[in-house]
């Protein structure tokens, strides 16, 4: 398998984590909130607005993390949320399943003044996934619900 | 002369490991005990990824790996100075098998991981992303404690 192809097997088993948490859910379960941290929901909708940083980025090897869904329902609708990640993750198959086995070596501007390939640049996406799912695990915990096979078997 | 695992991978890996005398630098005993609602305490997180990185460990050494390993000392799970020393005990033999490897077995052995197979680099990064779950779930657990977290996990895990 190509590095390319192997990498784009990799984005959509680690974004495929997302779909399978919102069908544990009810929007009153986005609620959910721990002193000190976001609710569910407002962790969801940071995931989604990581997930466009990082998608802008691997089209202009710019990465910051300024941009922010200005529809707030979003943090308290799992249909909307389900939608939106829909859209990204297909934009996101889109966009990585045109690139070569050079571009994965392309270097670009993605963490400030820190120059990194774009292969480094999306494993570093990949880990914002599982940092999303770390503690999203603490609240689905919480509120009792059953784990997936693959988060019980890459989360814990 | 290093070989390339330790060489290309292990020093960006130490960052990642480095985290986690960190974030204990904001843990005291007392703390351990906390558990969120239907959750392991924290001591009970802080055991199981000693128990999954042993694993690790093994896998380097057997090129197997399970998850069946437990460590039977019952007060690791309220103590922050066995933990610790557990931890460095184990980051210790970690980079000692790799070096062991030879180029051979970086290029060609696989990790038999029971219906899948890991090559070796590919092993270090999922144990990598094993510290990166728990740093994240532990996270949680210490902002709702209201503990200031260190600025480097605030920059990595926020």
């Amino acid at each position: 398998m190509t590095a390319v192809k192997s990498m784009l097997k990799h984005v959509r088993d680690y974004n495929n984590l997302k779909p399978q948490m919102l069908e544990l859910l009810s929007d009153a379960d986005l609620a959910h909130t721990f002193s000190g941290s976001p609710s569910l929901g407002e962790l969801c909708k940071e995931m989604g607005e990581t997930e466009q940083s990082y998608l802008n980025s691997f089209k202009t090897t710019k990465l910051d993390f300024k941009y922010r869904n200005p529809d707030a329902a979003l943090a308290t609708s799992v249909s909307a949320l389900a939608a939106w990640y829909a859209a990204l993750d297909n934009e996101m198959d889109e966009v990585l399943a045109k690139f070569t086995e050079d571009d994965l070596q392309t270097t670009g501007n993605f963490r400030g003044n820190w120059e990194v390939t774009m292969q480094v640049n999306l494993e570093i996406y990949l880990q914002a996934v599982l940092i999303f799912c770390g503690k999203a695990w603490v609240h689905l915990h919480a509120l009792g619900k059953q784990m997936p096979e693959q988060w019980a078997d890459w989360i814990g | 002369m290093p070989n390339s695992l330790i060489a290309d991978k292990f020093p960006i890996f130490e960052i990642y490991q480095s985290m986690r005398p960190l974030l204990f630098s904001v843990i005291e005993d007392g703390d351990l005990a906390y558990a969120p609602a239907n959750c392991p305490s924290l001591g009970e997180l802080a055991v199981q990824i000693g128990e999954w990185q042993q694993s690790y460990v093994d896998s380097f050494k057997t090129f197997k790996q399970d998850f069946e390993y437990r460590n039977p000392d019952p007060e690791l799970r309220t103590s922050k100075a066995k933990l610790l020393a557990w931890y460095a005990k184990m980051d210790a033999e970690l980079k000692k098998t790799i070096e062991g490897l030879s180029e051979e077995q970086i290029r060609n052995q696989k990790v038999d991981k029971g219906g899948w197979e890991a090559s070796l680099t590919w092993n270090l990064e999922i144990y990598k992303e094993c510290l990166i779950i728990f740093y994240s779930k532990a996270w949680v657990y210490l902002k709702q404690m209201g503990k200031e977290l260190p600025p480097y996990i605030v920059t990595w895990i926020s």
